[in-house]
C-alpha cells in the first residue's frame, strides 16, 4: 500500500500552475502572484514567450476550424487549463452550433474555472482527469455520455504533451486513446521544441517549470511526428505552428521565432 | 504617413496589425473579414466630427481590444499612435485618444477584477472540494477502521502506535489509551520468526512496501493470539515514510484447529502418546541432524500376553491396560528424554538419542516400571510384563527402516528367549534376513558383473571309492556381502526371473570345466523355472556341442518340486527331451517335501539323492531308531526296484558313512569325501 488513494492532493495556491501561468501569457487575469512571478521571470529572459503562447492559441483556432471543416462535431481537449478567449468550445460551436466539447484538465483550479465558464453551455462539459491515466479518462461516464465514441472525435493536447515526461510514455497514451476512437477520427497536437533556441534559453525555461507540479520535457520533430503513430498525417505535417496552414501568407512572418512543432493526424 | 478614413481601409488594418506587432502581440490575420484588425479598422473608417461621436468612438475601439484580451498597457499605448495618425481635427484626435485610453482602463478594470474574482472564487470551489474530499474520505476512513471486523493499528515510523481500532482493541485488550503508551516492539513475542522483525525493520526505513505473516501476540492477560498480519507503509507526498498500518485477523481458533488436527494426525488417540507417523518423523530427524559423536537407539516393546487379556477380559479393560502401561512408560520415558510412541496394538517404541551406552538402563527401568500390577478398580487388577528389543547404532549411516527393522528383530528374539527379556540386536544372527532386500536389488546383472564362480564336490562310488561325479555348486561372491551359499539367493532369483540368466550361467561354465578335467560326469542344479524355459533343451545341447561333451557326460538335479508341477507338461516335456538324448535327471533332496513316489515313476530319473536331513533323523550315535532305518531301507530298495541309483547326502562322519552302506545306497556326498572346491 503507498498512499490512499482516497485522499486527494490539498490545493496549493503558492505554486504556479502551468495553466494559469498560460492564461497570464495570454494577457488574462485569471492567474495569482505566485502564477505571474514566474511569467514574469520567464518574459525577462525569453521575451517572445507571450507571443510563442499566442501563437500556439492560433494554431488552435485554425486547427479546430480545420477539424470542423472536415465534418468533425466531437472534441477531446485534454489539458485544456485556463479557458480563454477563443476556447475551442467558442470556435467550433461558432462555426458548427451544437458541437460537443469535453474539457479534461488536472488542475483543481482550472477545472472549478472552466465549469464556471460553461455554464449554460450543455454542449461543452469539463472533467478532472489525468492524460496518464487515460483508461481511467475513457471509463469516466461524463465522457462516454458526451461523446459518441462510434462517431469520429478530435482528440486535442495543444501544448500538452512538453509536460509528460518520457517516464510517463506519452506516446503509449495516445495510443490508447486512439484505440478507443472511431475511424475518421482525428489528433492535433502542438509541442515546444529545444531544437531552434540556445541550449541556456531552454533550459533557462526547463528549470523555471520545475517549480510548478508539471516539469517540462522538449522534444525534437521526429520525437513528435512519432507521436503520430497510427495516424495518418494531413498537410503539411509536423511543422513549426505558424507554419501550420496559415490563413494568409502574409501571417507568416517569423515562423522560427516560435519553437512549437504542430500537427494533425486522422485515424484510417 | 496620415491615415484617410474611407480612402484606405487596407491600410488602415495594416496600421492596427503593424500596432499589435510592436505591442508585442502576434498578428490578428487582418485579411480575414471579422479580425480584430479588420474591425478596428472599420471603427476607425469614420469622420466623427463631434466629441460625442469621438468620444463613442474611443469606447468602442477599447472595448473590441479588451474583449479579445489586448488588454496590455503597450497596446494602448500604441493604439493611442494609429489614432494620432488619422487625418482628423486635433481636438477630435485627442477625444477618441482620451475615450479610448478611460475606457480601456475602465474594461481592463473591469475584467481584471471580473477575471481575478472568477478565479479565486474556482480556486475557493477546488479547495472546498478538496476539503469536501478529504471529509468524506476521512468519514469513509473512520467507518472502515472504526467498524471493520479486523484489527487495525496505525504507527508512526518510529514505532509509536498512535490509532488502534475497536476490533484491535477487544483483539488484544488493551484500550486505545494504554495502546498509546505501547510501541510495536513492546509486541514482539520470543517465538516469532527472525523474518518478521528483519521485515519490519526494512518497512519502516522505507525498504519495504509490506508484509504478510502468521504471528503470535500476547493478549493482555498472557494468553497466545494468532493473528494474520498484514504490515504497509503509508509515504506523504515527497515519499517519504510516515506511518505504518497493521491489519490483523484473529486466527487464534483456526489455528488451534489445526494445532489440535496436527496432533491427532501424530498421536494416538487411546493413550495420547505419539503415534507411528511422528515417530518415524522424529527418528527421520535424528538421523538428519546427527549430534557429534551422537548414537541412536530404538527400543521396541511388546507386551507379554496382551492377547489373553484382551480375549479374557474384554477391550474395554484391555484399552484400560494401554492406557495405564502407556502412562508408565511415558513417566519413565521422560526421566530419560527419550521418545515413546505407540506403533500399534501392544506395541511401543521409544527413541533415544545423544550419549550410549544408557540404553540398557532406560530399558530395564521402563520394563521395571511394569512390575507393579495395573490396578483397575478396586476388585480387579492385571499384572502385564513387556519384552524389548533393542538397537543401537551410531547415527552415521544409519537409515530409519534398517533400524526399525533391526530392533523388531531383536524383539523377536526376546521374546523366543523368554518373555520379560531385554534382547539386543545381534547382526551377525540376522545377517541374511536383513540383506534379502540388498541381495534382490542385486541380482539382476550379477552374471554380466562375473560375481558368480562354481566349487565342485565329489560324489563317490560305495563301492570301490571311485569317483562317480561332480556336483557343480553355485557361489556368489558379493561385492558388499561377501560370499553368499545359493540357499541365500536361489529363492529370490527365482522370485524375479534372474535365475534364467544364471542357471544358464552355471550349465555353460560346468560343461566348459568339465571338458577341462577327468571327471567321469558333472552334476547341475536346474530350476523349476529353467525346466519351463521353453530353450532349455536347446541351452543344454549347445554347451554340450561347444565343448564336445556328450550327454552322458552331464547329470541334471532336479528337486522334488518338479514333480509338484503335476499337470504342466513343460517341464516333464523338457526332462523326457533331455533323457531321450542321454542326460541323466537326479532327483535332488529326496524327502525334504512333497515325496510322491508314484510320480517318480512317470519322470525320467536315472538317480535319487537322499537329502542330508535323512542322515540326521537316522542319528549320529549309531542308535537310530529302528523304525526310521527300516522306512529309509525301504526307500532305497523301492529305488532300486525303480533302477535308481541312490546318493545319500551331506555325509560328515566315519559313522555316517557306516550308516549309509548299511542302508544300501550307492554313491555318497559330503565332508567325509571331499569338500566342494574350485576347479
Amino acid at each position: 500500500m503507498t498512499r490512499p488513494s482516497w485522499v486527494a492532493d490539498g490545493i496549493d495556491l503558492s505554486r504556479p500552475s502551468a495553466s494559469r501561468v498560460y492564461d497570464f501569457y495570454l494577457g488574462g487575469f485569471h492567474n495569482f502572484s505566485s502564477d505571474r512571478e514566474m511569467a514574469e521571470r520567464a518574459i525577462k529572459d525569453w521575451p517572445d514567450l507571450p507571443l510563442i503562447m499566442k501563437a500556439n492559441r492560433a494554431f488552435l483556432r485554425r486547427a479546430v476550424t480545420y477539424l470542423v471543416e472536415q465534418g468533425i462535431r466531437q472534441f477531446l481537449d485534454i489539458g485544456s487549463g485556463i479557458p480563454t478567449v477563443g476556447n475551442v468550445h467558442e470556435v467550433a460551436q461558432a462555426l458548427a452550433p451544437g458541437a460537443r466539447i469535453v474539457y479534461v484538465d488536472i488542475d483543481p483550479v482550472a477545472v472549478a474555472h472552466s465549469e464556471a465558464i460553461l455554464t449554460g453551455n450543455p454542449d461543452a462539459i469539463v472533467v478532472s482527469g489525468d492524460f496518464r491515466n487515460p483508461e481511467k479518462l475513457l471509463a469516466e461516464p461524463a465522457v462516454t455520455e458526451h461523446l459518441d465514441f462510434d462517431q469520429p472525435i478530435a482528440l486535442l493536447t495543444v501544448a500538452l504533451l512538453h509536460f509528460i515526461s518520457d517516464d510517463d510514455a506519452p506516446g503509449e497514451v495516445i495510443g490508447t486513446l486512439r484505440e478507443a476512437l472511431a475511424p475518421g477520427s482525428y489528433l492535433a497536437l502542438s509541442h515546444a521544441t529545444h531544437e531552434l533556441h540556445p541550449p541556456e534559453l531552454t533550459e533557462f525555461h526547463r528549470g523555471l517549470y520545475r517549480q510548478t507540479a508539471t516539469p517540462m520535457t522538449m522534444r525534437s520533430q521526429a520525437e513528435v511526428e512519432s507521436l503520430f503513430s497510427g495516424f495518418d498525417l494531413v498537410e503539411p505535417g509536423v511543422v513549426l505552428g505558424e507554419l501550420w496552414r496559415p490563413v494568409t501568407p502574409e501571417d507568416v512572418q517569423q515562423p522560427e521565432r516560435f519553437p512549437l512543432w504542430a500537427g494533425i493526424g486522422r485515424k484510417p | 504617413m496620415t491615415l484617410r478614413p474611407s480612402a484606405d481601409l487596407d491600410a488602415l488594418t495594416q496600421a492596427w496589425e503593424q500596432a499589435f506587432v510592436s505591442a508585442g502581440m502576434p498578428p490578428c490575420t487582418g485579411q480575414v473579414p471579422g479580425s480584430l484588425s479588420r474591425q478596428l479598422a472599420r471603427v476607425t473608417d469614420a469622420r466623427p466630427t463631434s466629441e460625442l461621436a469621438a468620444e463613442r468612438m474611443g469606447a468602442e475601439l477599447a472595448r473590441l481590444l479588451v474583449e479579445a484580451q489586448a488588454t496590455a498597457p503597450a497596446v494602448v499605448q500604441h493604439a493611442i499612435l494609429v489614432i494620432g495618425r488619422l487625418s482628423l481635427e486635433a481636438d477630435i484626435i485627442a477625444r477618441i485618444q482620451s475615450a479610448l485610453t478611460f475606457s480601456h482602463a475602465m474594461a481592463t478594470q473591469r475584467r481584471l477584477l471580473a477575471q481575478q474574482e472568477a478565479i479565486h472564487r474556482a480556486a475557493i470551489t477546488a479547495r472546498d472540494r478538496a476539503a469536501q474530499a478529504l471529509r468524506e474520505s476521512e468519514a469513509r476512513f473512520r467507518a472502515l477502521f472504526g467498524q471493520a471486523p479486523v484489527g487495525i493499528g496505525i504507527g508512526d515510523t518510529s514505532g509509536r502506535i498512535l490509532d488502534a481500532n475497536d476490533a484491535l482493541q477487544r483483539m488484544f485488550g488493551y484500550t486505545l489509551t494504554e495502546f498509546r503508551n505501547l510501541r510495536v516492539e513492546d509486541f514482539m513475542h520470543q517465538d516469532d520468526a527472525a523474518q518478521v522483525w528483519q521485515d519490519y525493520a526494512a518497512l519502516v526505513a522505507g525498504d519495504l512496501e509490506e508484509f504478510r505473516t502468521e504471528k503470535r501476540y500476547l493478549h493482555k492477560d498472557g494468553h497466545i493470539v494468532w493473528t494474520n498480519l498484514s504490515v504497509s507503509l503509508v509515504r506523504d507526498a515527497g515519499r517519504a515514510p510516515i506511518f505504518q498500518v497493521a491489519v490483523m485477523e484473529d486466527v487464534t481458533e483456526r489455528h488451534q484447529l489445526q494445532e489440535q488436527l496436527l496432533h491427532e494426525a501424530t498421536h494416538d488417540s487411546l493413550t495420547g502418546l505419539p503415534n507411528r507417523a511422528l515417530f518415524l518423523q522424529q527418528l527421520d530427524a535424528a538421523i538428519a541432524h546427527p549430534q557429534a559423536g551422537g548414537q541412536i537407539a530404538v527400543l521396541f516393546l511388546d507386551l507379554d500376553g496382551f492377547k489373553f487379556v484382551n480375549d479374557s477380559r474384554g477391550h474395554l479393560v484391555g484399552d484400560r491396560v494401554l492406557t495405564a502401561v502407556a502412562r508408565r512408560l511415558a513417566k519413565t520415558a521422560e526421566k530419560h528424554a527419550a521418545l515413546l510412541a505407540r506403533l500399534a496394538g501392544d506395541e511401543f517404541v521409544v527413541l533415544l538419542t545423544g550419549q550410549a551406552g544408557r540404553l540398557h538402563q532406560v530399558a530395564s527401568d521402563l520394563l521395571a516400571s511394569l512390575d507393579r500390577p495395573i490396578q483397575l478398580d478396586d476388585q480387579q487388577s492385571v499384572h502385564v510384563r513387556a519384552s524389548a528389543g533393542v538397537v543401537e547404532l551410531p547415527v552415521v549411516g544409519a537409515s530409519a527402516g534398517e533400524l526399525l527393522r533391526a530392533a523388531d528383530l531383536a524383539l523377536h528374539a526376546a521374546k523366543e528367549d523368554g518373555r520379560g527379556q531385554v534382547v539386543a540386536h545381534d547382526p551377525g544372527r540376522t545377517a541374511h534376513q536383513l540383506t534379502n532386500f540388498t541381495i534382490a536389488m542385486n541380482l539382476p546383472g550379477v552374471v554380466e558383473r562375473a560375481e558368480l564362480a562354481l566349487a565342485y564336490q565329489p560324489l563317490v562310488r560305495l563301492s570301490d571309492g571311485g569317483l562317480h561325479s561332480v556336483e557343480a555348486l553355485l557361489r556368489w561372491n558379493h561385492p558388499q556381502l561377501g560370499e553368499l551359499a545359493p540357499d541365500l539367493f536361489i529363492r529370490l532369483a527365482e522370485e524375479n526371473s534372474a535365475i534364467i540368466p544364471i542357471g544358464r550361467w552355471v550349465l555353460d561354465q560346468a560343461c566348459l570345466d568339465m571338458a577341462d578335467s577327468d571327471w567321469p560326469t558333472v552334476n547341475i542344479n536346474a530350476s523349476v523355472r529353467q525346466l519351463y524355459s521353453p530353450t532349455f533343451v536347446q541351452d543344454v545341447r549347445r554347451a554340450l556341442d561347444r565343448n564336445q561333451l556328450t550327454p552322458e557326460q552331464l547329470r541334471i538335479e532336479i528337486t522334488e518340486s518338479v514333480i509338484m508341477q503335476d499337470g504342466d507338461p513343460g517341464p516333464l516335456a523338457s526332462l523326457r527331451a533331455l533323457a531321450d538324448s542321454g542326460v541323466r535327471i537326479v532327483m535332488d533332496d529326496f524327502g525334504t517335501g512333497y515325496s510322491n513316489l508314484a510320480a517318480l515313476r512317470r519322470f525320467p530319473l536315472h538317480e535319487l539323492k537322499l537329502a542330508g536331513t535323512f542322515l540326521k533323523g537316522l542319528g549320529t550315535q549309531g542308535d537310530a531308531d529302528a523304525v526310521d532305518l527300516k522306512i529309509i531301507t525301504t526307500l532305497v530298495d523301492l529305488a532300486h526296484s525303480l533302477g535308481l541309483v541312490v546318493t545319500a547326502e551331506g555325509v560328515e562322519t566315519a559313522a555316517q558313512d557306516q550308516r549309509v552302506r548299511a542302508i544300501g545306497c550307492d554313491i555318497g556326498q559330503g565332508w567325509y569325501y571331499g569338500a566342494a572346491l574350485p576347479l
